[in-house]
């Protein structure tokens, strides 16, 4: 078996060869590495469509002169972003009234998550319900992916003590109800978010923040 | 069209060139600027600046000399800039946690990136469909099979050739020495 061969094989189906032909122990974390980064989900991003019709359109203008091409696409931009500040002010003024129900809430509230621009779909509902044991936390989660192999989500909750997490989920399963549990109050932590975590052994947050119900 | 007559239509500096490049790299641009800015809507900003940067210096493009790594170059520099002035804009950025980590990634993590969607965007449409199921959605055959509602058969075939393209490309970084 070639080194191409093994390397195929590893990448189909993640299990390193043994015997004399199997490489060694740098080469096999390379080939770990990556079939890893083959579930990367940049990796599968496509770019927005109409972008291609915008940048053609900028080239367009600049052959009939340049300043204008130039201003143009500076334009293009400008727009986008205006139209991002204006979702990002939305989500700001949705927050304020959450938080308001949440700190003047009953013991037993509904929080409501809005997608990051690292999940720009996905939302979700946290039920919070207090037990003897803790506060028990029922997330409803819907358009956000599965979190490919290598990687899960985490829930966490947030307050001026520290940051404290309160679950690891897939949705390999499709979306659906997750149950969380938590030892820490609303009122002491009222910051719930979700992050997308690699499987590297590291217990701190990556800061990709998934979910959040904070601007 | 292959590699030098892309690069030869993009060097005329045609509406045709820029669309068969485009179609060739955006998505990889479009890779490396999300791995950089963590952010599709400016990760769509970098792949405009990007094609438009190498439209206005396709001129510096030699003939002979491979397109992908020029392309590579400019943009890099374009999300790197983007990324720069979101660090020190007034513009928001994406919620921080305590441990958000702030350094973008290393100039072989981008490239890696890169050459790894360049490779997952030369295989065939049906190569890649089986490729996404079984590592992006983590599916076994069987499921893949009933999803695309074809012969489990025909997905290993997919697959098995699929991983072979991918291993003959990508050898180079993963440095297996059987």
């Amino acid at each position: 078996m070639t080194s191409q061969e093994w390397l195929a094989d590893y990448l189909e189906q993640g299990r390193p060869g043994e015997g004399p032909d199997a490489p060694d122990l740098a080469s096999a974390d390379s080939a770990r590495r990556l079939r890893g980064l083959l579930a990367d989900p940049d990796g599968w991003a496509e770019p927005p469509v109409g972008l291609l019709a915008q940048i053609t359109a900028t080239i367009d203008s600049e052959r009939a002169g340049p300043a204008a091409g130039r201003d143009d696409s500076r334009r293009q931009i400008r727009m986008r972003r205006t139209v991002r500040a204006g979702a990002v002010a939305l989500l700001a003024a949705a927050a304020v009234v959450i938080s308001l129900v949440v700190t003047r809430g009953p013991a037993t509230s509904d929080v409501v998550l809005a997608g990051t621009r690292l999940a720009p779909g996905a939302s979700a509902t946290a039920q919070l319900h207090t037990t003897p044991s803790g506060l028990a936390i029922e997330l409803d989660v819907s358009g956000l992916p599965p979190s490919p192999p290598g990687s899960y989500y985490q829930a966490w909750m947030k307050g001026p003590r520290g940051l404290v997490t309160i679950g690891t989920f897939h949705l390999r399963g499709g979306p659906g109800t997750v149950e969380l549990w938590s030892a820490v109050s609303l009122a002491d932590y009222p910051a719930i978010t979700v992050t997308r975590e690699p499987e590297d052994g590291n217990p701190a947050s990556s800061g990709q923040v998934v979910l959040t119900n904070r601007p | 069209m292959d590699e030098d007559g892309l690069a030869d239509a993009f060097r005329t500096g045609s509406a045709e060139g820029v669309r068969a490049v485009y179609e060739r790299y955006s998505g990889a641009v479009f890779t490396i600027a999300l791995r950089v800015l963590g952010d599709r809507e400016l990760a769509a900003d970098a792949v405009q600046v990007t094609f438009l940067n190498a439209w206005r210096a396709c001129g510096s493009l030699e003939p002979g000399r491979p397109m992908a790594p020029w392309l590579f170059t400019i943009a890099r520099r374009a999300a790197i800039d983007l990324y720069r002035r979101r660090a020190h804009g007034p513009e928001p950025v994406e919620p921080r946690d305590d441990a958000t980590i702030t350094l973008p990634p290393s100039m072989e993590c981008i490239w890696e990136a890169w050459q790894i969607r360049i490779a997952l965007d030369m295989l065939t449409a049906e190569e890649r469909e089986v490729v996404r199921a079984q590592h992006f959605a983590g599916l076994t055959h069987a499921q893949i099979a009933q999803q695309l509602a074809v012969p489990i058969g025909t997905v290993k075939s997919r697959s098995h050739r699929a991983h072979r393209r991918l291993a003959s490309m990508l050898g180079h970084l993963a440095e297996v020495a059987a």
